[in-house]
């Protein structure tokens, strides 16, 4: 009994397979498809033209026709691209904001390393780095407030570390002249 | 099944259960279908981005699939066992899919153009924000892998791997109705008037259409459901697959005019001249790696429509390959085939 479903289903392929070849051979002339633009043309004038007396009557009749509620549809999904493009900017926003707090939290780290390099460097120079020390001074006022202000700072730290003696001979030479024009 | 055929030793049981096989068909309700848990984490007109999480994740690249616009996307996920979907999810990929939904009568002047930028772009945009990640993995089906390959043409993203799956490219040769491209070359054939007329292709011609191109005459699948309705499972799968087969959607008429006009007609893909918001949309722009798959009984996209593609493109990593079965047969898999199973894992930088 099974066997005679395999065989009915065989045939049915094979049958299946002969019917549509004819029909796609049949379909596949030049003069069917010359005859199918003939009728896709007329048949698009003629939906045209229901098309258009279905709008002027739908005035009189007042009742609403496709392309009104189409133009409705199309004021919702606009509203809806502007949210969307509202959102974006908002996620961008997020974004950057996060970035600014990674890189602010990034540029504390630096001012806590500066700190301790000041403290570092004066252990180093104490007593003998006054000029070095005076600049610090007037740079702490500006530090606070002004980003250039932060940036000599930092550059005055780094030079202070790589030549601390060159500023304590600067003073010992520039006390020891003050001493012998004092003596002249 | 096992246990469904053990209690059937006699012929007549089996021929009971075969028509009660065949009247569940009828009197039954459908099984749900899509049922992979996911969630949708964007939504633009009708469409929405779905976003499926691997339970145990291998791999950083995700994957982005973009199916076709003449079908429903659920032939994806149609049971459990039988799910695209669920078989890239369990090997370790997270998965994005673009449904572009059901088209409205308000949906009749959405372009390719449209498509291709404000739905696949901004999603694979949402799809990367949201994974987290530098790169994605796109894989089209069927006309979906045809807009995959535009898309990627146009990319700014970073698209890492392409996968083209029975996807249309090339249309020098069509493989049926050759005298009606002919005359549509020509000129004396043309559809735009119809297309206008009526706005949004309704779904029963989008499916007659079909039909024509590929079975006029499509009985064979009852014979075969007769012959083996008495297994349960077979029943269940044929049911889900019928089901898919017969929920076509309605086509936007500017994007089907388009398509018959610059791909049709003009078959400016391949050729190389085709400009999508006057952006070149050249497959020589794409240089990631590539793997585009025929099937060899395919009689809508044969392999000769597909094949070009791997010449036209200037990635460096590429591949063609011809594998068994129909034009369904690999969106409708029981798992991840062999020949993916080589050829992503080890392009999707695994953890």
């Amino acid at each position: 009994m099974s066997d005679s479903y395999k065989d009915i289903k065989e045939l049915a392929f094979v049958l299946e397979k002969n019917i549509n070849n004819l029909i796609q051979q049949e379909l596949n002339k030049d003069e069917i498809a010359k005859s199918a633009s003939t009728t896709i043309q007329k048949h698009a004038s003629f939906l045209r033209t229901l098309q258009d007396y279905s709008e002027i009557l739908s005035a009189p009749l007042n009742i609403p026709t496709k392309n009104d509620v189409a133009n409705i549809a199309k004021l919702v999904i606009q509203l809806e691209e502007k949210v969307d493009a509202l959102e974006e900017k908002i996620d961008g926003l997020k974004e950057r904001l996060e970035q600014d707090h990674s890189s602010e939290k990034k540029e504390e780290q630096n001012q806590a390393k500066v700190q301790s390099l000041k403290e570092t460097s004066a252990e180093k120079n104490s007593g003998s780095s006054t000029r070095g020390n005076k600049l610090r001074q007037e740079l702490n006022k500006l530090s606070n407030t002004d980003k250039t202000g932060q940036s000599l700072e930092k550059l005055l730290n780094l030079s202070l570390l790589l030549t601390p003696t060159i500023i304590s001979d600067l003073d010992t030479n520039s006390s020891k002249k003050e001493k012998n024009d004092d003596e002249k | 099944m096992m246990k469904n055929k053990a209690y059937l030793s006699t012929d007549g049981e089996k021929e009971k259960q075969r028509w009660e096989g065949i009247k569940s068909v009828i009197t039954e309700p459908l099984p749900e279908m899509g049922v992979t848990p996911r969630t949708a984490i964007w939504k633009k007109n009708k469409a929405a981005l779905w976003y499926y999480e691997a339970p145990e994740k291998k791999y950083n690249t995700p994957l982005f699939l973009v199916y076709s616009l003449v079908n429903k996307p659920f032939i994806l996920d149609l049971a459990p066992g039988m799910s695209m979907i669920e078989a890239f999810i369990n090997e370790g990929f997270d998965v994005y899919l673009l449904d572009f939904g059901i088209p409205g009568y308000e949906d009749k002047d959405i372009t390719i153009d449209d498509y291709v930028f404000d739905y696949i772009q901004k999603s694979v945009q949402k799809a990367l924000r949201h994974s987290g990640v530098n790169e994605i993995t796109v894989i089209g089906y069927c006309l979906g892998g045809t807009l995959a390959a535009i898309y990627t043409a146009v990319a700014e993203e970073p698209i890492k791997n392409l996968i083209l799956s029975v996807a249309p490219i090339d249309l020098t040769d069509s493989p049926v109705f050759d005298k009606w491209v002919e005359q549509l070359r020509e000129g004396t054939l043309t559809f735009n008037e119809i297309l206008d007329v009526y706005g949004v292709i309704p779904a029963c011609f989008i499916e007659a259409g079909m039909r024509m191109a590929s079975y006029p005459v499509n009985i064979s699948h009852y014979a075969s459901l007769i012959q083996r309705a008495d297994d349960k499972d077979y029943v269940d799968k044929w049911r889900r697959f019928n089901h898919w087969t017969k929920n076509h959607i309605p086509f936007s008429g500017a994007a089907l005019k388009q398509l018959i006009t610059d791909l049709g007609k003009e078959n400016k893909l391949i050729q190389g001249n085709l400009f999508l918001r006057q952006k070149p949309a050249s497959l020589s722009n794409i240089t990631s790696n590539l793997l585009v798959v025929s099937t060899a009984f395919d009689p809508l996209v044969p392999k000769e429509l597909s094949v070009s593609a791997i010449d036209a493109v200037s990635s460096a990593d590429k591949k063609f390959k011809l594998v068994e079965g129909g034009h369904a047969t690999l969106a409708a898999n029981r798992g991840l085939p062999d020949f993916l199973a080589e050829w992503l894992p080890q392009r999707s930088n695994p953890i």
